[in-house]
């Protein structure tokens, strides 16, 4: 079996966990991932300390995927330190249907993972109204 | 052409719409369900849980089996419905299914349940045992990630 990259997903609060959680719930059981949520209490050195002993725990071998939730949080300014490292894509704005396609496609390179995961970002939005509501049209029925 | 029978009791959802559509490569889904068929709000729904490109049309049992006969099935196909009757009932009237894919037929108060996301009545489970008799392959397996198991390990 072909190495997959590694994730991490980082939060404030349980989001991190809980969307694994879901996540697992919709596609199965995952593997090579640690999620870290900041709480009130926690300490920035004790939580970079926390990262990087979850980071150790996993084969980043072929890349490092970290997830955060918004731009400018802890978690993000945390995964800010991972830059040095190779191999490595930090995306903000985490959101199940991101972190599903970046499960579907854990064999492929962190390179071709950005542009995948860019375009689960847009596609996952999608907005209905009423107008919608259609009549199915059986006269024409092609299957 | 038909790709994957499944019978799940959610229809279209999170599950189908992520793992099945994609490993199949479907490109078009038909619900049969008579309940759904009659549903106007419930069709407009699974039109839109449906990912894009994939196309949803919704028959009751008789009428998928009409249409069956008289219109050639060309795009890659997903039938899905929410019970074992349905099943048989359209292998019944000449549905060519050889594979059947159980994801969920939840549990209630007076079925019987055989695995954690399979319950069934008294007469789902003869349905069961009907198509079985007819060599339809029956496998409950959730999501592709799960273990598949055969039916005739928990029957």
């Amino acid at each position: 079996m072909d190495k997959k990259v590694a994730l991490l997903l980082m939060s404030h609060g349980d989001f991190a966990a809980e969307l694994m959680r879901s996540l697992e719930f919709v596609i199965g059981k995952q593997d090579n991932y640690e999620t870290l949520g900041v709480h009130l209490d926690d300490q920035v050195d004790d939580l970079q300390r926390q990262m990087y002993a979850k980071i150790d725990s996993l084969d980043t071998e072929k890349g490092l995927v970290v997830f955060t939730d918004i731009v400018g949080g802890t978690p993000m300014n945390l995964a800010g330190h991972l830059l040095e490292r190779e191999h490595i894509l930090i995306c903000s704005g985490m959101n199940l249907p991101m972190v599903l396609e970046c499960s579907f496609n854990r064999d492929k390179t962190i390179q071709e993972l950005e542009e995948l995961i860019k375009a689960a970002y847009q596609s996952g939005m999608v907005m209905r109204t009423s107008a919608e509501f259609t009549e199915e049209d059986e006269d024409d029925l092609l299957l | 052409m038909i790709c994957f029978c499944r019978i799940d009791d959610r229809l279209i959802h999170g599950q189908v719409v992520t793992t099945w559509v994609n490993i199949k490569k479907i490109e078009q889904i038909i619900v049969v369900n008579d309940k759904v068929a009659e549903d106007k709000i419930q069709k407009n729904i699974l039109n839109m849980a449906a990912p894009q490109g994939v196309k949803v049309h919704t028959f009751g049992v008789e009428k998928f089996a009409d249409v069956y006969k008289t219109t050639p099935i060309k795009k890659r196909t997903m039938l899905l419905f929410t019970n074992s009757i349905d099943v048989d009932r359209v292998v019944e009237l000449g549905v060519d299914i050889k594979e059947l894919n159980i994801g969920g037929m939840r549990y209630q108060e007076g079925r019987k349940q055989l695995t954690k996301a399979l319950s069934v009545t008294p007469e789902e489970e003869k349905a069961f045992h009907s198509l079985m008799d007819k060599g339809v392959d029956i496998t409950i397996q959730m999501v592709p990630n799960d273990e598949a198991k055969n039916m005739r390990e928990v029957m």
